[in-house]
């Protein structure tokens, strides 16, 4: 056996073209480590990625019969697993390899090279000492459910449960609403082609609707996710619709008597009525009726019932209620879509204060319903359209641009010219961004139609009568431009839908400081959540078109049958195990363990291996240490400490860093660039409370001189992210008590929670350098006190 | 009012004013570069239609470094800090403030002698003078002598209807007035 056998291993360090071999000497690095103990080999290449650095790995394990292998290269994240291959290949297991970080964690923070080279072998030597206690180890493998659910009955979500269901999968269809359809369904027309949106959207609802792989859930949201991938179990919270939806012939019988006549339509963006049972619009899927208590005398007053009485099928049941229904689904896609500001904030464009000043959305009914003013139903002259309402203004509202208002302004401006040749559209923009496939020939076909384009935000809107005055400059002229106008159409910023970042927070998808939801990497993972078997498609993920949400559908419809294709997961055997002869069946674990993956049997504590993450909290507080974690064994881990704590590095910093979020942020950090002292070294671990009072002290005693805690804000496996993050305060808070009575300073100890659009809170790595250099000293006598209680 | 040939050549640059200009400003320059030409603050500003250079213009020339343009433009006197342009900007340029620290500098350099400045000056040479707006005084240190002759007529009628003073008119709190300028001045000797 492998583990058994005298370590020799092998070092590889990459140049990464320069990347990294610019800042620290690998040719110092190699020589370093081929000093080090167990190492039979070290290598250098320009690229250890390539086809021949790879060669090089396989012919050194060959050659010198090596049976460890220490990567010293660019983040794990990019290509643990093709070296892994590389070990695979030639019969080595693939948990005998090491990755160090000397890119994203040296040689893109710092710009010394001298200390960067020195922090390098710091990091390569803690990787070699590790390597020396790795040990071989089987991934397991777990089925997975062939079901998805998808969030959002939009035209995103429409398309990417039609192409899962179309796969054969059974898909779950929810939207809040009491219909599916999203915002296309308020729409006339869509631009750059002009088809009108129901038309080429309804066909679609009906066809999910009947699909038999498709169940829908109208009125229900999602409040609580668990599981793991694969086997997530998805809490909804279903409203009461008190209409029996399979009974439902929806006749209308029930809203002809329904007595509240003049409840605000939301289809009609406000600008009509509807009565208190309704059908959402006449093309609504499920085809049935729904109740709003919130306007209902029923409900309200607790006398009515009319519709029920009206209702020769008796489809209407007032004792509905609200429930919860738990289902599990192998993924999930989450397609939320946006929401149109509320422009009125915005005092200067005096909405709310005028009936003919509306939103770019109500505008879009006004065409439906006949294109005429609000005010006084005539038809409308002369029409201005706004641009950049709340988008672009980092100052007063949104600081990204929208996307589409300019092309849902241009058809709108067209749309009306086409509906009254005798108007006169007015266009007002800051930049006129048409770039899309067949825009710009649109905006062309608007210009050519007689639509008038003014280069100028406007500055005021101001109620005259009823007339509405404009006053904006003309930038291209340089004068100002005051007109008045008819009808004023503000194309208002698109917000994510309220509810966004809760539903993220469900599934551990974090949202950008446009409150959309975080892709896991911009460009070569856009559609994927950071968990497995989570996606988003459409407008959740930012504004954008239909075509270009049809296409999120599908690339979110097919990551999820990739995912799910196989019928199985690998399952990480890097688990926690109990050492039976030490545990003495206190128990004290049990209540630790997140996953609640720990019970007692026979007088011994005993771990499911299906419900532990591996997270490893049980590890320090069992008092025997009696329980142990594959894959980051207390001998690999105090290796690691004992070999990054040699060497000239003064003062040095461990930071024990959470693997997911905490060790991804410092990748962004190196990624941006941004520096901070060499000092600080990462060790990578499963949670920050893997690491007990006990590891601190090995710190200390192997010539550290602080420690720093990296943990992820929002990624508690379970708990909210309040609880989470005051677990973690008060483990840090208890180590730096329990240091103080060795009479170690608690500034030498240090907490930092970090997100991962909000990895620059790394830079907080300067003041713990400071902080730590300004601590009182450590003492002889400290040390001797730490040295004699590891002793013991 | 400026004229100027709608040619921008090389002599007209100095690569150091927005940079000079930011450093004035301190904080608030930091937003100067982010200008992007909406125009949002001349549709808000109510003296632009009188100004040679709309306020967003003003922006522009600073960003390219046409430094006299600007330093000898209308609209720095003409500004009437309303604050429309800031509280609107979407970008947070506070560009009254801005309108402001031209013009200081434009103030610091002789060569600027646009007739917009001339009247600021004189005007407040008047008020510190006379502790309030003196009409025939701020007349009379404006114009040349020949203008003055030939509108003698016309000032005598003024007279006659009792709508301007031959005495100079100073205010009664003339010397608290003055007290506070040399305030100002003191104040602002210390800062630079
Ligand atoms: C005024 C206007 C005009 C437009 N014109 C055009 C055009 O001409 N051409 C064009 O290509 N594009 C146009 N668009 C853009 C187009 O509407 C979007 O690209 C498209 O609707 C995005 O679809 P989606 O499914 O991603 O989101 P949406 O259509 O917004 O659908 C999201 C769905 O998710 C549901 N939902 C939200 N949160 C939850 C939750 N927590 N739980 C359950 N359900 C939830 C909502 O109820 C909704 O049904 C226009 C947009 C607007 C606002
Ligand atoms: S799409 Fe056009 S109108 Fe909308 S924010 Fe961007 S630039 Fe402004
Ligand atoms: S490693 Fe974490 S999940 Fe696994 S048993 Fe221990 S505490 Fe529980
Ligand atoms: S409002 Fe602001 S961003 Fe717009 S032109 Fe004026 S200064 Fe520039």
């Amino acid at each position: 056996m492998v583990s058994s056998e005298e370590p020799r291993i092998g070092v590889f360090i990459c140049h990464c073209g320069g990347n990294i071999s610019d800042v620290v000497d690998v040719e110092k690095v190699r020589e370093a480590a081929s000093k080090m103990p167990g190492v039979v080999v070290a290598e250098t290449n320009r690229y250890m990625c390539s086809k021949t650095g790879l060669d090089l790995i396989k012919d050194s394990i060959k050659k010198y019969g090596l049976n460890r292998v220490v990567e010293a290269s660019c983040t794990p994240r990019m290509h643990l697993n093709t070296f892994r291959r590389a070990l695979v290949d030639t019969g080595l297991n693939p948990y005998l390899l090491d990755m160090v970080n000397i890119r994203e964690h040296c040689s893109w923070v710092h710009t010394d090279k001298d200390t960067a080279t020195e922090k390098a072998i710091a990091i390569v030597r803690g990787s070699v000492m590790r390597a020396h206690h790795l040990e071989p180890l089987q991934p397991e493998y777990r089925p997975v459910e062939r079901s998805v659910m998808v969030v959002g009955g939009g035209v995103s979500g429409i398309f990417a449960s039609l192409e899962l269901a179309n796969k054969g999968y059974q898909v779950y269809l929810v939207d809040r609403k009491p219909s599916i359809g999203g915002r296309m369904m308020q729409l006339s027309k869509t631009f750059p082609t002009l088809d009108c949106s129901t038309c080429i959207l309804a066909p679609r609802m009906v066809e999910v609707g009947q699909h038999p792989n498709v169940k829908i859930i109208t009125l229900a949201e999602p409040v609580k996710v668990s599981g793991s991938p694969g086997n997530y179990d998805v809490t909804l919270r279903i409203k009461p619709r008190y209409v029996d939806v399979s009974n439902c012939a929806s006749c209308g019988d029930c809203a002809k008597k329904c007595p509240m006549k003049r409840v605000p339509n939301e289809h009609e963006a406000g600008l009509a009525y509807r009565t208190a049972i309704y059908l959402p619009f006449p093309q609504a899927i499920p085809q049935a009726y729904v109740i709003d208590p919130e306007h209902c005398l029923y409900f309200q007053k607790g006398t009515c019932k009319v519709c029920a009485k009206a209702c020769t099928r008796g489809a209407i049941n007032f004792d509905d209620k609200e429930r919860l229904e738990t289902i599990r689904v192998g993924a999930i896609v989450l397609a939320t879509g946006i929401d149109v500001m509320d422009p009125s904030p915005l005092k200067e464009y005096s909405y709310g204060q005028h009936p003919d000043i509306v939103t770019n959305l109500q505008f879009e009914r006004l065409l439906l319903q006949g294109m005429l003013r609000p005010s006084d139903k005539n038809v409308p002259k002369k029409v201005a359209f706004i641009l950049c309402v709340g988008s672009r203004s980092p100052e007063r509202a949104q600081a990204y641009c929208s996307k589409v208002c300019c092309m849902i302004a241009l058809k709108q401006a067209f749309l009306l010219k086409e509906f009254h040749a005798e108007s006169e559209p007015w266009v007002f923009y800051t930049d006129m961004r048409a770039a899309g496939k067949w825009y710009e020939e649109f905006y062309t076909r608007c210009r050519e139609h007689g639509v008038k384009f003014v280069r100028g935000r406007v500055a005021e809107v101001k109620p005259n009568g009823s007339s509405i005055t404009l006053r904006a400059e003309d930038t291209l002229l340089g004068a100002q431009i005051e007109e008045n106008f008819d009808l004023v159409v503000l194309s208002t910023a698109l917000l994510p839908s309220i509810g966004t970042k809760e539903v993220g927070q469900l599934v551990g998808m974090d949202t950008g400081p446009d409150g959309f939801l975080l892709e896991k990497h911009y460009k070569l993972e856009p559609v994927d959540g950071a968990w497995t078997g989570v996606y988003a498609a459409g407008c959740a993920l930012g504004p954008k078109d239909v075509r270009e949400s049809v296409v999120e559908a599908m690339s979110a419809a097919s990551r999820a049958s990739t995912f799910l294709g196989g019928g199985k997961i690998e399952v990480s055997p890097e688990k926690a195990f109990v050492i039976e002869d030490l545990c003495d069946g206190c128990g004290v674990c049990l209540q630790y363990c997140p996953k609640n993956a720990l019970s007692i049997s026979n007088g011994k504590a005993t771990i499911n291996p299906v419900s532990c993450i591996g997270c490893g909290i049980c590890v320090p507080v069992c008092p025997k240490q009696a329980i142990d974690l594959k894959h980051n064994t207390e001998k690999q881990l105090l290796a690691s400490i004992y070999g990054v704590s040699q060497g000239n590095l003064k003062p040095l910093i461990v930071a024990f860093t959470e693997k997911v979020v905490g060790y991804r942020a410092a990748d962004m950090y190196g990624l941006d660039r941004r520096k901070y002292p060499p000092n600080i070294v990462i060790i990578e671990v499963p949670t920050t409370r893997r690491v007990g009072l006990k590891h601190v002290l090995h710190a200390f005693n192997a010539g550290a001189d602080g420690v720093v805690f990296v943990e992820a804000e929002d990624n508690w496996y379970g708990l909210s992210k309040e609880d989470g993050l005051k677990q973690f305060r008060g483990h840090v808070s208890q180590i730096q008590r329990e240091l103080r009575k060795f009479g170690v300073d608690a500034a030498r100890v240090m907490a930092v929670a970090v997100t991962l659009p909000q990895y620059y809170k790394l830079e907080i790595f300067d003041t713990v350098v400071n902080r730590v250099k300004g601590a009182k000293p450590l003492t002889d006598d400290a040390k001797a006190k730490i040295k004699g209680v590891l002793s013991s | 009012m400026n004229t100027w040939s709608r040619k921008i050549t090389p002599d007209m640059m100095d690569p150091n004013f927005e940079t000079t200009l930011r450093k004035k400003l301190g904080e608030k320059g930091e937003k100067i570069p982010l200008c992007f030409q909406c125009g949002v603050c001349s549709g808000s500003c109510p003296v632009a239609f009188a100004m040679d250079f709309t306020p967003r213009q003003i922006m522009e020339l600073i960003k390219l470094g046409v430094k006299d343009l600007v330093l000898n433009s209308s609209t720095i006197w003409l500004c009437a800090a309303c604050y429309s342009c800031s509280v609107r900007c979407p970008q947070g340029v506070d560009l009254k403030q801005v309108m402001d620290t031209l013009k200081e500098m434009a103030l610091e350099d002789p060569k600027y002698s646009v007739a917009e400045k001339a009247f600021y000056e004189k005007f407040i040479e008047v008020v510190r003078k006379n502790g309030r707006m003196d009409e025939v005084a701020l007349y009379v240190k404006l114009m040349p002598k020949s203008t003055i002759m030939r509108n003698l007529g016309f000032g005598l009628k003024l007279y006659q209807k009792g709508k301007i003073h031959l005495s100079p008119t100073k205010s009664n709190s003339a010397d608290q007035v003055a007290k506070i300028f040399e305030k100002v001045l003191a104040k602002e000797v210390q800062q630079q």
